[in-house]
């Protein structure tokens, strides 16, 4: 018997696919964001009302991952963004290679910004990059306050935290101070943001994506020669 | 049941890590507690992600590590199956450190028999039908 000692890890060739998407994604100044949640957290709805609302002033585009069904994606069409849907049957939760051929079907040129809606699932999707530059992990406080503590990993891997459904807090019992220690604990310092989509009250979140999408551009911008107006056009929606 | 993905990115790569022909007895993965991977999961997914391949009956072996804690107060650092101990000082303000790690760190292989010839043929042949195989998954 012999033994032969490698240690690599064990989703390499997903993390190889993911740099590759992250490339493609950086060349066109395209800020991407991985969305993941619990099923019903609100993920489709949160990107209805920021389509309605940004629509017109930067280019969005979305990937929406799903067990089944085409209704996010349609849902999301009828906000008037490019959506690319990605069906994955029994997977419950997206790989890099699935969206690099997702990307395919895009044009990333004429892109801003792009979000990956991931499959509803707290668990599965947290340890696979997809070459986002943002994981955003959503939460709602129906679900309860204990749900950061009983997710730590997405907690920890997230850059971005939502908090979704405020406006049902006095119906349901969550402490929000239970919620944000938690957090706090597993991710010291990172941003967490209070929504209601429903109402809407989503500015934070909007002005959150505006200036994270504008910065990839200048990053983009800062090693091309300047298109006319795109920066520009940014700052003045903001 | 992400354990299924992980279980056939990790039938590549132990794959790409053997010369062909070499019996694999068991794989052995150091797991960290971020991974939220499931024991019982796992091995279902190993024996669903080997049937019928070369590594059908090879063994995964799964070490799970503890979460590694860190004081703030006073700089001590343990390890521990929860990520919300307090520290022995009495403080509260202990950060977790890493744990997100998943590493295949090693493969047992039986000694190749000298029964046949083609037994003793060159590595190189047999690295270049082990990536022949890689390709075709
Ligand atoms: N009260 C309230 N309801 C909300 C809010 N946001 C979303 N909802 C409702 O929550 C339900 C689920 O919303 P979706 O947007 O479909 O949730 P999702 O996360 O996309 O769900 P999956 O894609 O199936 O995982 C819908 O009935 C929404 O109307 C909110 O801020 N407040
Ligand atoms: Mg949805
Ligand atoms: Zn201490």
């Amino acid at each position: 018997m012999s033994e032969i000692r490698i240690v690599q890890n064990v989703l390499k060739h997903n993390d190889e696919i993911a740099s590759m998407n992250r490339h493609r994604l950086r060349d066109d100044g395209v800020f991407c964001i991985d969305l993941i949640g619990s099923p019903g957290c609100g993920k489709t709805s949160l990107l209805e009302a920021t389509l309605r609302r940004l629509h017109n002033r930067i280019n969005i585009g979305i990937i929406a991952g799903d067990l089944a069904t085409d209704r996010d994606a349609q849902r999301i069409q009828a906000c008037g963004a490019r959506v690319v849907q990605i069906n994955t049957g029994k997977g419950c939760h997206l790989d890099a290679n699935q969206v690099r051929h997702a990307l395919d079907e895009i044009d990333l040129a004429g892109l801003d910004l792009l979000i990956i809606e991931n499959v509803g699932n707290l668990i599965c999707p947290v340890g696979f990059d997809l070459g986002q530059d943002a994981k955003v992990g959503m939460f709602s406080v129906c679900e309860g306050d204990d749900k950061a503590a009983k997710h730590p990993h997405l907690v920890r891997a997230a850059d971005l935290l939502l908090l979704n459904k405020i406006d049902l807090m006095k119906y349901v019992k969550f402490h929000p101070v239970t919620f944000r220690e938690d957090v706090e604990k597993l991710n010291p310092g990172v941003e967490m943001i209070e929504l209601s989509v429903t109402e809407p009250k989503i500015e934070r979140w909007l002005d959150w994506l505006l200036s994270k999408t504008q910065a990839a551009q200048d990053e983009t911008c800062a090693d091309m020669p300047v298109p006319v107006g795109t920066a520009k056009e940014l700052s003045d929606a903001r | 049941m992400h354990e299924l993905s992980i279980a056939r990115s990790l039938v590549g790569l132990v794959r790409e890590s053997v010369p062909g022909g070499a019996v694999v007895k068991s794989v052995l993965v150091r797991v960290g507690p971020l991974q939220a991977i499931e024991s019982g999961a796992m091995e279902l997914s190993w024996c669903a992600a080997t049937e019928g391949t070369v590594f059908e009956g090879a063994e995964l072996l799964l070490t799970f590590v503890p979460w590694e804690l860190g004081c703030r107060e006073c700089g001590r650092s343990w390890s521990s199956d929860s990520w919300s101990d307090p520290c022995t000082c009495g403080s509260c303000r202990v950060d977790p450190v890493g744990g997100d790690e998943l590493r295949l760190e090693s493969i047992e292989v039986e000694d190749l028999p000298n029964r046949t010839a083609s037994a003793d043929a060159p590595r190189a042949v047999k690295r270049s039908q082990a990536s022949k195989e890689t390709r075709r998954v």
